[in-house]
This record gives C-alpha cells, sequence and structure tokens, in this order.
C-alpha cells in the first residue's frame, strides 16, 4: 500500500500546486483574449454601413451586474466542448474572440472593454453554465446552444438579456429578454425562395417531399415548412425522417423519393447528409426538379463530399452576402480580413458565424447609444427599437426587434465548382428579393416561447 | 432390473445420446430409502450423465425417471429438486463466495422459501455443520479449504434440503482415510433415516463397505448389478475394469 | 420489382461488410476466449487512418490499403493480442467484458483526439463518381459489387485458410482446448497472435467498406456494427460458414425493412433501431451454446460489509455532501451534483452484476424510463413521483429481464445493449402515442421534456445545494439497502446463483424467480437514479441516457469494485466529478479526458477486487489508530468551518478536505507498524491465500508448513513417528 500512499501525496500536491497557480480569476473557461484598449482613431471603427461601432469614453462604474468602469463582462455560448462532436460550433467563439479584439483595439464600447467569458455547454451542461452567466455577466451575445431549452428559465429567472447567435427551441426562440438579428421566429416563416420555386418548377408543384433529421427541433422545422408549402399550393407526397446519428446507406430514401415520385424536395439536416443522398441519387440514378435547404448549408462541406451530384439545382435559401462576393469594400471582405488579423486559423467561412458577428454589431450599436449609464435595460429598449438591420451590410434587410421573419432571401445553388448565386429570384434589394408577401404567418400549434411571467418575473424588474 | 414398489427413485431405460455418440444406453436401476446404492464404473461410463439426467439437468431422449410414484421425466431440476431429490457434483459445485456456514444456509433458506417447513433455518444449519463435523471451519470460505471438507459441505448443502433421495457424484474424493471412514459412517445413518442414496465412487473399499447393492455402468449400459460379493466375482465387471481377465 | 432488386443489392452489401467483420469477430473470439467488443472499433480506427493516408496525404489507393490492411491493422491486433487480451486468459466474464469495453471506449476516445470531430472528413466510396453497373432492372454501384465480391473472396479465403493450411488447422484445434493444442507441441499463443492479426484486418476491410455511408464519426461507427454481432450470434460465435448465413440473414433483413417498412412517424426509430432489434431477436431465438471453458473460479474477494462500516459510509457521505453543498457555487454544485443520482444508478449494478453476476449495460435506460416517469407523474414537485419511478422502473425491468433470462454472459451483455440501443433508437424518441385509446404516453415527447423540482415538507427543492443533498441522502439510503441486502437472504442466494446455476436448480431455488427480482429491485434502483438526476438537470432528453453512458457507468464500477457500495461511487465520482474538475484545472485536457474511463479500465479492470478495495486497505491503519482519526476529524471540521467563515476560499478548503485524511493515514501508518498477520485462525483464513497457493502467491513460512500438514490430516504423531 505504499504506492498508494504516494499517488496520494502526489495527487495532493498536483491540486496545491494547481491551486496555488491559478489566478484569482475563478470563471471558467474564460479567454480574456482581449487587447488592451489602443489608442482610438488609429484604427477605423467603421463597419460596412456601420459608422463608430466602437469608441472610446470615460465611463464610470455603474450598477449594472457585470460591468464595471473599466470592462463589460459578456457571455458567449457554445458547444464545443462536446466529447461526442468536438469543435461543435466553435466558430461562435472565434467570432467572438475576433469581434472583442477589434472592438477593444478601437476603444471598446464607450471605453468600456468587452470581456468575453466562453460558456462551453457541451450540449448537456447549459443550465450550469447558465448558472455561470447569471453570476458573472451582463449580457449573452453572440451564442447558441444546441439544447439551449434547458437554460431559459434559468435565464429569466436571473433577467439575463441575450442577443443571440442563433437559437434553436421554440422555447427559446420565443422567449422575453431575446433578441435575434437574423430573427428565426416561431411564428412566421420565411417562404419567398417557395415562390419562387413553384413559378420555375411548375411540374414540381404536385410533387414535393420534405425528409428530416429525427430530432424534435428539425421536425418541428419540417412541420412548419410542410404547412407554409401547402398553404401556396404545393402538394406534399413524401415525408420523411432520418436518423441524424448516421445512414449506412442513403439508398433506401432515395428510394423512397423516387417511389412517390417526388420532384422537388425539401430538405431540412446537415450538409454531409445531403451530401450523401445526393449521392444515392446519382447512383439510383434519380433525378430531382430541386432541392432546397437552409443556409446552414452554405457550406463547403456539402461540395466537397456530394462533388459531381450536385447536378441537379440544390438550392440553399440565404439571407447573407455571399462569400463569393467579399471585397475590400463590403462588409463581408471585412468581416474576413478582421478573422485574418486577429485569428487566421479560425472557422470564418461560416453563416453561423456571420451570423454571430451581426450579433455582435447588433450589441455594440444599441449598447453604445445607452454612454455611460450602460444598464441591461437600456441595452434590450435600444435592440428592441432596431427594425431594419443589415448587420453593417453582411445580411439582407431584417427586424429584430419585431423577431418576426424577414422576407428578404437570395438563392445560393451549390454545383460542383462551388456555390453560384441565383439570378432569377427578382431582386428588388441588391441580391435580395424583399417582396412582403415572402413571409407566411403560421397558424398550426407550436410550441410557445419561454416568457417572463412563466418564471415569476416581470418586465417591470428589469434594470 | 425389477421394479421395486418401496423405491423412492426410479430409473426406467433411459437413454441419452451426444450426437452419435451414445452416453446412456437403456440404464435402469432403483433406489430404496435405508439402502445405499452404489454405482460405479470406469471413466467416461456414463456415470455423472446419468445424474444429469436423474436430476433433469440433462433431458434424456428416452426413458423415464419417477420419484416415489411420480414421474418427473418431464419435470425440470428445480422442481424435482421440491420433490425430494438432492445431488452433489463431481466436479464442486460451491459457492465459492460463500462460507460454509453460508453455502448451507442458502440452501435451508431455499427449502424455507417453498416448503411449509416450520424449522428455524440457523439451529438446521447448525446442526448439519456438527453433523459433517466442520463446525472448526464454518466460517471459513470454502474455496479456502482442501477437496475433502468442501465435499463434505456439498453433502452439507444437500441435507439442509432434507431430500429424500441423495445422489452423491465421487464424494470421497480428495478424503484421506480418516476422513472417508468418518463420511462412510455417515452415509450409513443417513441410510438408516430412510433416505435412499445413490453413491458414485471410486474408492471400491468405501462402496463395498456401505452399499448393500451395487450396478456397473460401462460405456453406458449397467453391465451388472448385485451385491457388493457378487459384484467383485463378476467376470464382465473384472474385464471392464481390468481389460481382459486371464483365468 | 425493380424495388425489390434495389433493396436486395443494399441487404447484400450490408450481408457483406457484416460477414467480413463477424468473420473477424469470431476468429478472435474461438481463438482466445474473448468477445471482443472493440472489434468495430478497430474497424473505425482503421477507416480513420486511410482516410488519413488515402485521403488526407494523398497517397495511392492500393498503397494505402496495403499498409492499412496488411500492415497497421495486424500489427495492431498483435499488439491488442500479446500486451491485453493474454492476460486476460483465466478471468472471469465480467473482467474480460469489461477490459474489452473499456477498449471500445478507449478507441473511440483516441479517434476523436487524433481526428478531431466537428471536421469534415469525406469520405468516398471505392470508384465514386463512375456509373452504376446497370443489371436491367436495377442498377448496382461499383463500391457494392466490390463489398460483395470482397466478402465472397474472404469466405472463400478463411475456408482454404482453416481448412488447409497448417496454421489455419492448428486454429480450430485451439478452439477446442487450449492446453490439449500445447500439449501436442503447437503453440496457441502464436495462433492467437495469428487470430487476433487476421480478425483485425478483417474488421479493419469491414471498416474501410462501410465507413463512406454513414461517414467518419468516432462512436458511431464503432457501433454501427452491432449488426455484425447479430451475424456472429447466429454462427453461435464458432461456425464461420453460419455466420456468413447469418450476415446475409440479417443484412437482407435490415435491407428490406429499410425499403419496406412503411411510412409511419412511429415506426422512423424502428428502421434505425432494426439492427439492434435484430440482434434482440436473434439472441432470444437462437439456442446459445454453452459459453466455452468452465466458469472460471473468480479470485475476487468481497469482504462482508459490516452495518458499522455501512453505516460510517453512509453517514460520512452525507456529511461530506453537506459540506460541498454549503461551500460551493451553484454552478459547481450543478456539475457536481450528478455524481450523486449516477451513482445510484450504479450502485444498481452491484446486486445485479456484483452479487448475482448478471451482466447488464442498459442502466443508464431504465434511469432514463425514471426520469420520463418523474417528468410526468411528479408535476408540481410530487414526491410520490419518486416512488412511482421506481415501481415503473422495476416493472420495465422484469419486462425485459423476462426474455432475457435465458441469456448468460456475454449473450446477456449483448442483450442489454441491443435493449440500450433500442430504446435510445426508437423508443425514447417517439411521440405520444395512446395506448389502446385509454391513456396517452409520452415519453420525451419526442424531444425534451421538463422536469419539476421536488417539493415536499413544506419547501421546494430547486436550488442545487439542497437537489444535492437530496441525492446524496438518497445514495446513502440505497447503499445501505444494498449492503443489507448483501447481508441477509437474498445476497446470499444471488452469491450462490453467480456461482453455480446449476447446484442452485438442484436445490431447489427458482433461478428465474431470483433473477427476475434481481434485474426488477436493480432496474427500480436505476429508475430511483434516474428521476433524482431528472430532477437536477430540469429538463431530460433521451441523449442524457445513451448506451456510451451506461457502458461507461459499468465499466468504471466494475473497476471500483462492483461487487461493494463503495464501486459505485468510484464510478461516479470518476466520471462526474474527476473529470470535469481536471477539466476546469487544466483546460487542455479536455480533448485528452475521453481517453480515461476506456484506460482506467484497460489498466485496471483486471483486479477483481477493485480499486477501492485496495484504497480501503490504504486507509486500514487510520480507521484502527483512533486518536489519529478524531484528530483529523477535527481538522476536517475546523477546515470546514474556516470556509464557512470565509477565512479560506473554496480552493484551500479542498485541498486540506483531501489532504488531511492522506497525511492522517500516513502518519497513523507510521505509528503503529503493521502487525505481522497470524496465519492461523478462522478470521485470516477470510484474507488469506488458499492453502494450496502457499509458496506460489505468497512467500512460504514454517506456519505454513504446519498448517498443511493439519489439513493433509497427517497428526504431529504420525510424522515423527510413535514416541
Amino acid at each position: 500500500m505504499q504506492r498508494l500512499r504516494w499517488v496520494a501525496l502526489l495527487l495532493v500536491l498536483a491540486l496545491v500546486a494547481a491551486a496555488c497557480g491559478r489566478s484569482d480569476d475563478k470563471s471558467e473557461g474564460s479567454s480574456g483574449s482581449t487587447t488592451t484598449a489602443g489608442s482610438s482613431g488609429v484604427k477605423s471603427a467603421d463597419f460596412g454601413s456601420l459608422t463608430e461601432v466602437c469608441q472610446d469614453g470615460d465611463p464610470s462604474d455603474g450598477p449594472a451586474p457585470g460591468v464595471s468602469a473599466d470592462e463589460i463582462n459578456i457571455a458567449t455560448f457554445s458547444d464545443p466542448g462536446f466529447t461526442g462532436r468536438q469543435g461543435l460550433n466553435q466558430e461562435l467563439f472565434d467570432t467572438a474572440e475576433v469581434f472583442a479584439a477589434w472592438c477593444n483595439e478601437r476603444g471598446g464600447i464607450n471605453g468600456r472593454e468587452i470581456v468575453v467569458h466562453e460558456r462551453d455547454s457541451a450540449l448537456f451542461n447549459v443550465k450550469a453554465k447558465m448558472t455561470e452567466a447569471c453570476a458573472e455577466d451582463f449580457m449573452m451575445v453572440g451564442g447558441g446552444a444546441v439544447f439551449d431549452q434547458d437554460g431559459v428559465r434559468t435565464r429569466l429567472e436571473c433577467m439575463l438579456p441575450d442577443i443571440a447567435g442563433y437559437a434553436v427551441s421554440p422555447e427559446v426562440r420565443g422567449s422575453d429578454l431575446l433578441v435575434q438579428p437574423v430573427p428565426n421566429s416561431i411564428k412566421t416563416l420565411p417562404v419567398g425562395d417557395y415562390v419562387y420555386l413553384k413559378r420555375k418548377y411548375p411540374d414540381a408543384v404536385d410533387h414535393v417531399g420534405i425528409l428530416t433529421g429525427d430530432l424534435v427541433t428539425t421536425k418541428l422545422v419540417g412541420q412548419q415548412n410542410k404547412e407554409a408549402v401547402e398553404s401556396l399550393g404545393f402538394e406534399v407526397v413524401y415525408d420523411d425522417v432520418y436518423p441524424p446519428a448516421g445512414v449506412t446507406d442513403w439508398t433506401p430514401y432515395a428510394q423512397g423519393v423516387k417511389d412517390k415520385g417526388v420532384k422537388g424536395l425539401i430538405w431540412v439536416g446537415e450538409p454531409e447528409n445531403l451530401a450523401g443522398l445526393m449521392k444515392a441519387f446519382a447512383n439510383i440514378g434519380y433525378d430531382l426538379d430541386w432541392v432546397r435547404t437552409d443556409a446552414n448549408h452554405y457550406d463547403q462541406k456539402l461540395i466537397e463530399v456530394a462533388g459531381s451530384a450536385l447536378d441537379v439545382p440544390v438550392l440553399i435559401r440565404s439571407a447573407f452576402e455571399p462569400f463569393e462576393d467579399a471585397s475590400d469594400d463590403n462588409a463581408t471582405g471585412k468581416y474576413l480580413a478582421a478573422f485574418e488579423q486577429y485569428k487566421p486559423d479560425g472557422k470564418s467561412r461560416g453563416y453561423l458565424g456571420l451570423q454571430a458577428w451581426s450579433a455582435w454589431l447588433l450589441f455594440a450599436e444599441a449598447a453604445k447609444q445607452c454612454g455611460n449609464n450602460l444598464t441591461r435595460k437600456c441595452v434590450m429598449e435600444n435592440a428592441q427599437k432596431v427594425n431594419e438591420w443589415t448587420g453593417g451590410g453582411l445580411h439582407a434587410k431584417t427586424d429584430p426587434g419585431s423577431g418576426d421573419a424577414s422576407p428578404c432571401f437570395a438563392l445560393e445553388r451549390a454545383t460542383p465548382d462551388g456555390f453560384k448565386l441565383v439570378s432569377d429570384t427578382k431582386p428588388d434589394d441588391g441580391i435580395f428579393n424583399c417582396d412582403p408577401n415572402n413571409v407566411y404567418t403560421l397558424t398550426g400549434d407550436y410550441p410557445s416561447g419561454v416568457t417572463l411571467e412563466e418564471v415569476g418575473k416581470s418586465i417591470s424588474e428589469l434594470k | 432390473m425389477s421394479a421395486d414398489t418401496n423405491a423412492l427413485l426410479s430409473v426406467h431405460d433411459v437413454t441419452v445420446r451426444f450426437g452419435g455418440n451414445v452416453a446412456l444406453d437403456e440404464v435402469s436401476l432403483d433406489a430404496v430409502p435405508g439402502c445405499v446404492t452404489g454405482l460405479i464404473g470406469p471413466n467416461g461410463a456414463g456415470k455423472t450423465t446419468l445424474f444429469n439426467a436423474i436430476t433433469g439437468l440433462l433431458p434424456p431422449d428416452a426413458g423415464r425417471v419417477l420419484l416415489g410414484k411420480r414421474d418427473v421425466t418431464k419435470i425440470g431440476p428445480t422442481r424435482r429438486a421440491r420433490l425430494g431429490l438432492a445431488r452433489t457434483f463431481q466436479r464442486l459445485e460451491l459457492f465459492s463466495l460463500l462460507s460454509v456456514r453460508e453455502n448451507i444456509r442458502v440452501a435451508a433458506d431455499i427449502r424455507r422459501g417453498w416448503s411449509r417447513d416450520k424449522a428455524n433455518p440457523t439451529e438446521v444449519v447448525e446442526s448439519i455443520i456438527d453433523r459433517i463435523g466442520l463446525s472448526d471451519v464454518a466460517d471459513a470460505r470454502v474455496d479456502a479449504l482442501p477437496t475433502g471438507q468442501c465435499r463434505l459441505v456439498e453433502l452439507g448443502r444437500c441435507l439442509a434440503t432434507r431430500p429424500q433421495v441423495l445422489l452423491l457424484d465421487e464424494p470421497a474424493s480428495g478424503q484421506n482415510e480418516t476422513e472417508t471412514a468418518a463420511f462412510a459412517e455417515l452415509l450409513v445413518e443417513l441410510a438408516h433415516e430412510g433416505i435412499a442414496v445413490v453413491l458414485v465412487e471410486h474408492d471400491v473399499h468405501l462402496v463395498m463397505n456401505v452399499c448393500q447393492t451395487v450396478h456397473v455402468l460401462d460405456f453406458g449400459r449397467i453391465i451388472a448389478t448385485g451385491t457388493p460379493e457378487e459384484i467383485q466375482q463378476n467376470e464382465a465387471v473384472l474385464t471392464a475394469y481390468l481389460g481382459s481377465v486371464a483365468t | 420489382m425493380d424495388k425489390f432488386l434495389t433493396f436486395t443489392i443494399v441487404g447484400l452489401t450490408l450481408a457483406a461488410i457484416y460477414a467480413i467483420i463477424a468473420s473477424g469477430l469470431v476468429l478472435t473470439y474461438t481463438t482466445t476466449g474473448i468477445f471482443n467488443f472493440a472489434h468495430g472499433a478497430a474497424g473505425m480506427l482503421a477507416a480513420f487512418t486511410y482516410w488519413q493516408l488515402r485521403y488526407d496525404w494523398g497517397w495511392s489507393a492500393p498503397i494505402a490499403l496495403f499498409v492499412v490492411l496488411l500492415v497497421l491493422a495486424p500489427l495492431f491486433g498483435v499488439l491488442l493480442e500479446t500486451v491485453i487480451m493474454r492476460g486476460l486468459q483465466g478471468t472471469t466474464e465480467t473482467v474480460k467484458l469489461v477490459v474489452s469495453i473499456s477498449l471500445l471506449l478507449f478507441m473511440i476516445g483516441l479517434a476523436q483526439l487524433i481526428w478531431r470531430p466537428g471536421v469534415s472528413r469525406p469520405m468516398p466510396s471505392f470508384f465514386e463518381g463512375r456509373t452504376p453497373i446497370d443489371l436491367g432492372p436495377t442498377t448496382i454501384t461499383w463500391h457494392q459489387a466490390i463489398t460483395i465480391a470482397v466478402a465472397i473472396a474472404v469466405a472463400i479465403g478463411l475456408r482454404i485458410f482453416l481448412t488447409r493450411a497448417r496454421i489455419g488447422i492448428a486454429m480450430r484445434a485451439a478452439v477446442d482446448d487450449r492446453s490439449l493444442t500445447m500439449l501436442n507441441g503447437a503453440r496457441p499463443n502464436r495462433v492467437s497472435m495469428l487470430a487476433w492479426a487476421l480478425g483485425t484486418s478483417l474488421a479493419a476491410l469491414g471498416g474501410i467498406l462501410i465507413a463512406p455511408g454513414p461517414g467518419l464519426e468516432a462512436a458511431s461507427l464503432s457501433l454501427l456494427i452491432v449488426s455484425a454481432y447479430a451475424a456472429a450470434v447466429f454462427g453461435r460465435l464458432r461456425s464461420l460458414p453460419m455466420t456468413f448465413v447469418g450476415a446475409i440473414v440479417v443484412g437482407l433483413a435490415e435491407g428490406y425493412l429499410a425499403g419496406y417498412l412503411p411510412q409511419n412517424q412511429y415506426l422512423t426509430g424502428f428502421r434505425i433501431a432494426s439492427p439492434a432489434i435484430i440482434l434482440f431477436i436473434v439472441l432470444l431465438v437462437l439456442p446459445n451454446p454453452r459459453l466455452r471453458g468452465r466458469m472460471t473460479r473468480s479470485r475476487e474477494f468481497f469482504p462482508m460489509p459490516t452495518i458499522t462500516g455501512g453505516l460510517g459510509f453512509a453517514l460520512t457521505l452525507v456529511v461530506a455532501a453537506v459540506m460541498l453543498a454549503t461551500t460551493l457555487s451553484d454552478a459547481d454544485l450543478i456539475t457536481y451534483g450528478r455524481v450523486f443520482p449516477i451513482g445510484i444508478v450504479a450502485l444498481s449494478l452491484v446486486p445485479l452484476a456484483g452479487f448475482a453476476g448478471q451482466i447488464s449495460l442498459c442502466q443508464l435506460s431504465f434511469a432514463g424510463i425514471g426520469a420520463i416517469v418523474m417528468a410526468h407523474l411528479g408535476a408540481g414537485g410530487d414526491p410520490l413521483a419518486l416512488v412511482w419511478a421506481v415501481l415503473i422502473a422495476a416493472a420495465v425491468g422484469a419486462v425485459v429481464a423476462l426474455p432475457a433470462l435465458r441469456l448468460s454472459g456475454i449473450y446477456l451483455a449483448l442483450g442489454t445493449a441491443a435493449f440500450a440501443v433500442i430504446l435510445d433508437r426508437w423508443v425514447f424518441n417517439l411521440p405520444r402515442f395512446e395506448v389502446f385509446g385509454l391513456f396517452e404516453v409520452n415519453l420525451f415527447a419526442g424531444g425534451s421534456v421538463a422536469v419539476d423540482p421536488i417539493r415536499a415538507f413544506g419547501t421546494e427543492f430547486d436550488d442545487p445545494a439542497s437537489q444535492m443533498i437530496i441525492a446524496a441522502v438518497a445514495f446513502a439510503l440505497v447503499a445501505l439497502l444494498v449492503v443489507w441486502i448483501r447481508r441477509g437472504r437474498l445476497g446470499r442466494r444471488l452469491l450462490a446463483m453467480k456461482d453455480s446455476e446449476a447446484a442452485c436448480a438442484t436445490l431447489g431455488l427458482n433461478l428465474l424467480r431470483t433473477k427476475l427480482t434481481v434485474f426488477a429491485l436493480s432496474a427500480g434502483i436505476a429508475g430511483l437514479g434516474g428521476a433524482l438526476y431528472a430532477t437536477q438537470l430540469t429538463s431530460v432528453q433521451p441523449g442524457n441516457f445513451e448506451l456510451v453512458q451506461s457502458l461507461q457507468v459499468f465499466a468504471l464500477t466494475v473497476v471500483g469494485g462492483i461487487g461493494a457500495v463503495g464501486g459505485a461511487l468510484f464510478a461516479a465520482v470518476s466520471l462526474y466529478a474527476f473529470l470535469p474538475l481536471l477539466t476546469t484545472l487544466w483546460p487542455a485536457t479536455v480533448r485528452w479526458v475521453g481517453l480515461l474511463p476506456g484506460a482506467t479500465g484497460i489498466g485496471l479492470g483486471r483486479n477483481p477486487n477493485g480499486a477501492v478495495h485496495e484504497i480501503r486497505q490504504g486507509f486500514l491503519p487510520l480507521l484502527a489508530a483512533r486518536a489519529v482519526l478524531t484528530v483529523m476529524c477535527v481538522a476536517v471540521t475546523g477546515a470546514y468551518v474556516l470556509r464557512l467563515l470565509d477565512f479560506i476560499d473554496n480552493w484551500t478548503f479542498v485541498v486540506l478536505l483531501i489532504a488531511c485524511p492522506v497525511i492522517a493515514t500516513i502518519a497513523a501508518g507510521l505509528a503503529k507498524p503493521r502487525a505481522v498477520e497470524v496465519a492461523a485462525g478462522h478470521g485470516a483464513e477470510l484474507h488469506d491465500v488458499p492453502v494450496e497457493w502457499r509458496g506460489i502467491d505468497r512467500p512460504w513460512t514454517e506456519a505454513d508448513a504446519e498448517e498443511l500438514d493439519r489439513r493433509l490430516g497427517l497428526s504431529e504423531v504420525e510424522l515423527r513417528g510413535v514416541g
């Protein structure tokens, strides 16, 4: 048993060393990746169409939680620590770091530095991390969690506002104290792309299929899309789910689609799975008229994996300016440049990063108007007043204040040679088609968001 | 093989085949209360197989097994045990994680669980431990004991179920002379108490001393039955054991 | 018709892959007696490695295939065999199982470490992009054709090898009797090495062939070949021809199910779970052969727990929980509070696997059922829901046990694992449904379901501190229950059943009822753990109760010592306290921690007594030295008071909390040198080595000689002659 004693001793010593070596800062996983507030004016704080996003100032201490004379503590949520899928949505953290560095170098928010606390919920720890954030942070910005419904009640109980990078569950999407830069509403659904498809591919109108991943969130999206397209006059003849865990062979699904004579397929899922499905279609030699999917498929993975199987139109609904058009002058180019400067190995080319950056910009805009008196109430009210927002030119016009889906859309087509913007969508605002009829109000019975009343609070308590 | 109406155990023409191999060929025997019936034969003759068939661990391909008047051929080992059949095993099947006392206690508890027997298990266990002479080592874990004592524990276990028929499979192997002698006494006692004992043994001395009837099994067939003296003279038996005998 | 042909081809392709993988599994099993749960993981690693060579480093396909299949895979197999498997000869089924499960966990962790997840690694099929071959009414892709052709080649190759080649014949001989082959001059070690080399290569081949479909993801790929296990079971784990037949049956069944299962929201999960369902059916329907080898006598030793010991343990635990609850921050409490409910789930394994020797890999599934009950029947925090959780989980446990009763050892493990997967992929994901129109069943509502905190004695236990204390108290009570069981009739009976079912049957024990009882009991305990876990999580989903977690809990409980409650605590603390603590202290380790459970299992799983036993031995001198013990308690209390008064911070407190017992133990050890254990006496016999092993397992002493004589029945008089 001697050996065991030495092991125990070593453990104790190690713990002591660790305890002594730790800094006083007890927050977990904090990456204080902030550069000191440099002299303002050296770098332009303009971003696209937004001016003076960040600037210096003369702040004093305030009563707001998480805010001091020098810093604003912000919680950004993501799930890269999930051991089953490490690096999941790492781009949210990357974007937070880059923005904080970029902004702080330009003076911060009226002179206060942004300190980002990366709250890694690793899928199942949302509640724990939310409790931490409640204790230390001023607001949540630019983050999201796959199982975000786990933390929403805790968040509302401590009145922690959220300008989200993305929101998944209906409980969160419809919750109070939440502003989304590109709203993912639970009441309305953008259908402009379906209108286009109906016009361009009339043969497919009576033969539409829906295939979603077997997760409650994706199934819900599928259901909502089904309701929307049926209201537009499409006929859904095929409706199935696939296991998100992994499919050995997509042939059965391709066959199922073929059996029902589907011509237009609505797909809700992941790029790699879609690629597998497309290859299966190629293998059984069945050609669809169109495949329609969401912005998360605006991802190089899709093209890498599917390759030549992308000869049928695979159309991705997007509200963002394409990376392909990035230049030194436009917002997208500036976004990429910021990554180049502050985090060259970060993942920048994904819609999630863009959306998070838009959230950060919205926060900065709302916060800077509060001047020295930076409170949660002030920021939220300012953010909710924003009814026209493009993230400085990163995306189409959205209405974060109302939380309704934006009518604007563009379509990217995934081809073996890369993403190509579809040009005949009748754009009326830059590359986007913003016809107000592009939004459909959902009538079905779907879960609703969590309100302050449900947790025993009220909006009047927000300070 | 006359059908003895007193027999507590009757085996009628039991046949067991393993693939093409006939392990038991129309074997019949009876066990009468008060008697110790011996079953001897060379290794591989099928003695343990016969026990397995009798206790229900191995269903026979033909034949019947009766306990008293009751045909138990189709009944599983648990129910046969509850009808009064107990056995020990050639390769010890003790509960090696338990002590001697606990081994026997398990058996007593099991009996208490299904029978209307009101006897106090603790007393039953203690008296059995006394009887088999293991009071010294009653709390020792059985896998620390030598084989001879283990055999006694198995016997003790059987006794806790108050059997009417007791099948003993090479119980004396691993015992020295003193222990074997004591064991023989015990067997005779048990028989006198009305239990029908069937004894498989290689220790010829022991068999001849305690058994009233001896069956000889060779290649799955009973080749001789009789009193110990008769068996010792029997030519077929000698041939089986010793090869051909030059008289 | 063309649809039928299409799916026949799909089924045959699957069959081909399963046949290749299963034959590798059968080879390794038959020559060494170890059922390698990690077999599929080997295939997974091979697929990753092939990807690395071929698509990341750009090697040509033939060279990459050669290196992976004929160099790396066989080497890996040989490595496994010599380093790990050989040392498992002669150990119990449970130990072998734990090591191979731990190996599975380790290999998944390894893959995730080397090839960071979340990064795209597309793996094209062979000759992808080429037009599929036209077979008339249907087509077959090149990849499918190659797969089927390879399987046929493997079948023929194996047949020739095992019947003609000398070492192949030696392999078949080793199947039957290893020691006999040694006596006959064969070298079973060499045979085993070759079998493992060959088996791993086959796994690698299967992995490379299957990977393009589902993609390179470590955990799902490793578990995807659950169907291959079904094929192996079909072949009774012995017969390769039957394995191939089984693979065809299983593959075609899966293919046709995929093609013809009606589209129905209740059946979508069925399709995904069909490999596990098929495995379950195969296990139940086919007569399972008696497992190889006699039940090896376990060298394990779990001392009978004493009442004082049990009470002491329970009390210490609750006190520690109170100390933690009053000092840790809320966020920490949420994270570390999970130790206790999961500890209860681990406790459920003690009577089931520890006492009765029934291996169950689905305890988290029963916990999930408890959680569901708590969520639905516990609305408003009704504590009665806890009782319902126990009862319903127990009922499900009994129902599951019924078909599983005829399984044992590996088959039981496979069966329970299949059950867990069926629940994971199908049942837990069902949307709400009605039972005979009478009442509605709403499991996880197809997603997640909220759980109210318990409300009892007038207060609502909704903060993490009180929840931790409740869970700790519950754990302590259940631990006492388990101790009570062990000391009583049921415990004896279970241990007896574990050792010799034959003897139990011939003693009149109703084995079925006993097994049912212990399964139900165990499931009920797991259900309680799940219910409490749910109240802590406040929102539960199927992902909280997956097979991988059951595997981790099982493996670490065995490592800790499955025959005692300490083992359960060990597992829970390792997984839910130690690992998070490690990543908190050193965030860089987050990528490495995935390896730890597996590595621990491989390294320590062999110790039949469990780590906790060793630790306890280490602390024994402390428990004996009363003075030092009292001083230590005072010191700990003092530290606690200092902490409460905020004179010291949490880290100092934790360090002190750990340092005190350790220092005290060392002090106690120094103060009283360990008394030499007297060999004679009954007490020592409980601890000591059996007579036959004296001088082999431990050094020979004079006392042993006397002991031996006594045992052999030789008296002093006889030895020394009359006089």
